[in-house]
């Protein structure tokens, strides 16, 4: 973790979300709140890393070494 | 009858009869002429035109104008135009007679009126786009066809009888909204579903497309699960079970595409995904409920927009692959160097399937979300926010960061030609003008609307999924590194019991009498006889392909002579 909090390009991605959800704190909120979860300031971005994280790493830590095998094994 | 002529689907016909015959340079030219004709006509046509033919005893509507055929009917001319551009280098016979066999077979199905046109054309489609398949000309290619023809001619078949089941209860020729829970209706919807590669129906595609031609396999992207999308908004909007079909194609074809090697086979899953995002959107499309137009225009505008995105993305791949020879990720590194034009447009349909503000797939996406807002459906929204996530890792960031930067691995041994160049500049426009002058497009769409995309807020929630996503990609790049590996999907699960099935029945009926045993022989000299043709059309493409157009359209007329006998 304290790795990866020293990597350049996370930092620069860290402060660009953060920008991005102060303007929609306090410039630009919801305009349309459809569902409760509109209300909270940053929902995108926790829905878009939960979901990187657990579809991507998911994918690739349980569902490729069961589904993925050789071309020339495949037939 | 004389209006035959001028319809927007005869240069196609035309041009495909013509094929045959002519050189190869007359098979370049009047491969881009025809749709520039077929433009000329359809823009010639006065919008809520309906042409009708008596025809053994029916009244055919060969074509009918309104606002919804004419949306597809312009897409699908605008880009068989662009496709055929980049098909340029390709003059084989075969090739470019299926090319023309596919722009109008697509054409037809969206501007048929009547259910019996509308079935010609979609099989005309199937036939275009097999031999587009087998005209890869290697083992793989032809089995991967085998195994389309048979979904495809299963899809049909439920077409067919749904269709015939609709109209001996009464129902109207003239296609239109049909309730999936009638016989007929359950029927025709399974029949779109596998066209539209509704998971579990899909394995077709992502086993079928990475083995057609470099170029053909461009054509069939656009015009096979759109023209689906078509039949279902005219007959299935507001089919709640689409919603969550939908959503479940949306995050399957991502997470496939996530694991995948082959760029062709991973764009193959993001179709998938795509289109799961337009069946949702059909689904929340409910006739009458607030949610409608958005919904509607969303799915529409979504499927026009993926026509040209994902088309320009395949375009960059069949790009690389025709400069380095491989399709392989794990064989891909640097090219950004050399093929600098490419990678610039393959960053345009990454962030236009993305859904990046000012590209063309931001619009849709928006106008989808709204109708998830509109209709309360929270759980549709999270599973397409989830599915777009998964889109940009693995369109944006995975081919991106492999391909494109990093060491080059498989050396580029030649340069992509200025025809295929300017193709992807063309679809490339295309994804641009949608996204920056979205209310020019407007007008196009099938219900009226004066939405605005570019609220700060929305704009601010796509920039934060995109960035969100890019962080998730970065800290487990790793781990998202490909694997020379190929995956298996469901069909896997069918095929060895299916033909486990066929080689069982076979024993079977060995060991029963004397009378069987005729049978058996006979069915096996049928399956000779169809092995042979399958050989012949293998090497004699052209040949075999207008004999399969004949084959079609006698079994054409057969059907409309039953049918117009039932019906009295």
């Amino acid at each position: 973790m304290i790795a990866l909090l020293k990597d350049r390009v996370v930092l620069g991605l860290l402060a660009t979300l953060v920008v991005l959800t102060l303007l929609e704190l306090f410039v630009y909120p919801h305009s349309h709140p459809y569902f409760p979860w509109h209300d909270w300031a940053g929902y995108t971005v926790l829905i878009a890393i939960v979901a990187a994280l657990v579809v991507g790493w998911g994918t690739k830590a349980l569902l490729a070494p069961r589904l993925q095998v050789p071309e020339e094994t495949d037939e | 009858m004389s209006e035959l002529l001028t319809h927007p689907v005869f240069p196609f016909i035309v041009a495909t009869a013509l094929m045959a015959v002519v050189n190869a340079r007359g098979r370049q030219v009047l491969a881009v002429l025809a749709p520039i004709v077929s433009l000329v006509l359809l823009l010639n046509v006065e919008l809520g035109a309906v042409w009708g033919v008596p025809m053994l005893g029916l009244d055919l509507a060969v074509l009918r104008l309104d606002q919804l055929s004419r949306l597809f009917a312009l897409a699908f001319v605008v880009f068989a135009l662009v496709s055929n551009l980049y098909a340029w280098p390709e003059t084989s016979r075969g090739a470019k007679a299926a090319a023309m066999g596919l722009g109008g077979s697509g054409l037809g199905i969206v501007l048929a009126g009547d259910w019996l046109t509308f079935y010609l054309c979609w099989e005309w489609l199937t036939v275009s786009s097999l031999f587009t398949i087998w005209l890869g000309r290697d083992p793989e290619s032809l089995a991967a066809g085998m195994r389309y023809l048979l979904m495809h001619l299963t899809g049909g078949m439920c077409l067919l009888a749904g269709i015939i089941i609709h109209l001996a209860a009464g129902g109207d020729l003239i296609t239109g909204p049909i309730s999936w829970e009638s016989p007929g209706g359950i029927l025709m919807i399974t029949g779109m579903a596998i066209n539209a590669a509704i998971v579990p129906l899909h394995a077709w595609l992502p086993d079928s497309y990475p083995r057609g031609t470099l170029f053909g396999t461009v054509l069939i992207s656009a015009f096979t699960t759109k023209a689906s999308i078509y039949a279902l908004t005219r007959s299935f909007a507001g089919t709640e079970l689409l919603v969550y079909a939908g959503c479940f194609m949306a995050i399957y074809g991502v997470v496939f595409a996530i694991m995948e090697n082959n760029l062709r086979r991973l764009l193959s899953y993001h179709i998938v995904s795509q289109v799961g995002f337009m069946v949702a959107a059909i689904g929340m499309g409910l006739a009458g409920s607030k949610g409608e137009a958005a919904a509607i225009n969303g799915a529409t505008l979504h499927a026009i927009n993926n026509i040209f995105y994902k088309g320009l993305l395949l375009m960059t791949v069949g790009a690389i692959i025709y400069a380095t020879g491989t399709a392989k990720l794990t064989e891909l590194g640097g090219l950004g160097k050399r093929l600098k034009w490419t990678m610039v447009f393959f960053v345009i349909g990454a962030l236009s399937i993305a859904g990046a503000p000012l590209f063309s797939g931001f619009i849709s996406k928006a106008f989808i979300f709204s109708a998830a807002g509109y209709n309360a459906w929270g759980g549709v929204e999270i599973a397409l926010l989830t599915a777009s996530m998964g889109t940009f890792l693995s369109v944006g960031l995975k081919i991106m960061y492999f391909a494109f930067l990093g060491e080059e691995k498989t050396p580029v041994t030649r340069d992509v030609p200025l025809p295929m160049l300017l193709a992807m500049a063309s679809a490339s426009a295309v994804c641009i003008a949608i996204g920056v002058l979205p209310t020019t497009f407007y007008t196009l769409l099938p219900f009226e609307t004066d939405y605005n995309a570019y609220t700060g807020d929305h704009v601010i929630h796509s920039l934060q999924l995109l960035i969100a996503t890019a962080l998730g990609f970065w800290i487990l790049r790793a781990k998202l590194k490909t694997k020379d590996l190929i995956t298996r999907d469901v069909d896997r699960l069918y095929r060895g019991p299916l033909w486990g099935a066929v080689q069982g029945t076979g024993m079977i009926l060995a060991h029963l009498g004397e009378g069987v045993r005729g049978v058996g022989q006979a069915v096996i000299q049928v399956g000779m006889t169809v092995l042979n043709f399958y050989y012949c059309v293998r090497w004699q493409s052209t040949l075999g392909y207008h004999a399969m157009l004949i084959l079609a359209a006698v079994a054409f007329i057969a059907i409309a002579a039953a049918v117009g006998y039932a019906m009295g």
